[in-house]
């Protein structure tokens, strides 16, 4: 299934500043989002940054990336290039305006 | 137990009418679809069809009694068919299965709801009618059993991903609520339906034993609660669900 256009981003950009391949680069972001509770086909710019700056240093370092600031500092300005028109909308945003 | 029954359904048809009325309000605002197709099924289906097709073998006349069942069923199947978009197109929308499920999902209603206009049509007889309509109500219960097992199913994959959320400041607790409302609403109506089937394929009668009608009460009455916890929660429940998030956010601390 393919990801949010700021998913497939971060991706690239991930494959791109480290070693890991394209497999291990979606894995390694796709791990971080499920810690998150978030899903790679809806997840936003803005809440991949969260999970960048949260989630994603601890599981790069699992995968011997020992300093995972430069490449998250990279992820950040990817991230904020992205267009996202076309993303799927997520439940929790129909479910927050079906409530209010 | 007739007039419990006959309370609960006011009261289920009640709330679902002002449920849908805020929805297709708020939808024309947003211009969101997913508003729109659950307005359309609490209004078609609760708010509309249900007592309809519960008041049709009532009615004065037979021609009375058609019309009521054949506009009852097809607003049951609309609005039925709305709330199996609904889930496909909120809780997977980058996937084709869903959608597809949905399809076999409303050709299923479809087939069900036409079942029981036709044996409406092929007798005055209302004990005949209920005997050869039985697999089609059958089929109709089972098929929204099977649509409400899927909200649950969502609803608790999607509480236990915001409760994830949560931590990282990424949800609202009103909303990671209403996903756990939205699958208790899901597990109760499927445990109603699920009643209702078996007994229609046990040969009950649905209207008149004291077991689906129970079920069929309690099912009205915890489904009008969660409706409106859900879709228009009042201000003490929603400073009730801030105040237990703040505990144990300062617990997790």
């Amino acid at each position: 299934m393919a990801g949010s256009a700021a998913f497939e981003a971060a991706c690239a950009e991930l494959e791109r500043s480290t070693s890991l391949d394209r497999w291990a680069a979606r894995g390694t972001l796709q791990l971080s989002l499920m810690d998150a509770g978030l899903e790679t086909a809806s997840v936003s710019a803005a809440q991949l940054g969260v999970v960048i700056d949260r989630l994603l240093p601890r599981q790069l370092q699992s995968h011997g990336i020992a300093d995972a600031n430069p490449v998250c500092a990279k992820l950040r300005d990817v991230l904020a290039t992205v267009d996202e028109r076309g993303t799927a909308e997520g439940a929790d945003a129909v479910f927050s305006r079906m409530g209010a | 137990m007739g007039e419990l029954s006959l309370a609960c359904l006011v009261l289920y048809t009640a709330t679902s009418l002002v449920v849908s009325v805020r929805l297709i309000l708020r939808s024309r605002r947003s211009r969101g679809v997913p508003e729109l197709l659950m307005g359309l099924t609490f209004l078609a289906a609760p708010g509309t069809g249900y007592p309809l097709a519960v008041l049709a073998p009532a009615m004065p006349s037979r021609e009375l009694t058609i019309a009521a069942i054949v506009i009852g069923e097809a607003l049951i199947v609309f609005g039925c068919s709305c709330f199996l978009l609904f889930n496909a197109k909120v809780f997977r929308p980058s996937a084709s299965w869903p959608t597809a499920a949905a399809c076999v999902g409303i050709a299923a209603l479809v087939v069900g709801g036409t079942g029981v206009v036709l044996a409406y049509l092929s007798t005055p007889d209302l004990a005949l009618v209920g005997e050869r309509s039985r697999g089609a109500m059958a089929l109709l219960l089972f098929t929204l059993g099977l649509g409400y097992a899927w909200t649950a199913t969502e609803g608790t994959r999607y509480h236990r991903m915001l409760r994830r959320r949560l931590a990282l400041g990424l949800a609202e607790p009103m909303v990671a609520n209403r996903f756990l409302l939205w699958a208790v609403a899901g597990v109760v109506s499927t445990v109603w339906n699920s009643i209702g089937a078996y007994y229609l394929l046990a040969g009950a009668n649905v209207m008149t034993h004291p077991v689906p009608l129970l079920a069929t009460s309690l099912g009205g009455l915890v489904s009008a609660v969660l409706q409106i916890l859900i879709f228009m929660p009042p201000g003490w429940y929603a400073r009730w669900v801030g105040r237990e998030r703040g505990a144990r956010a300062l617990a997790t601390a």
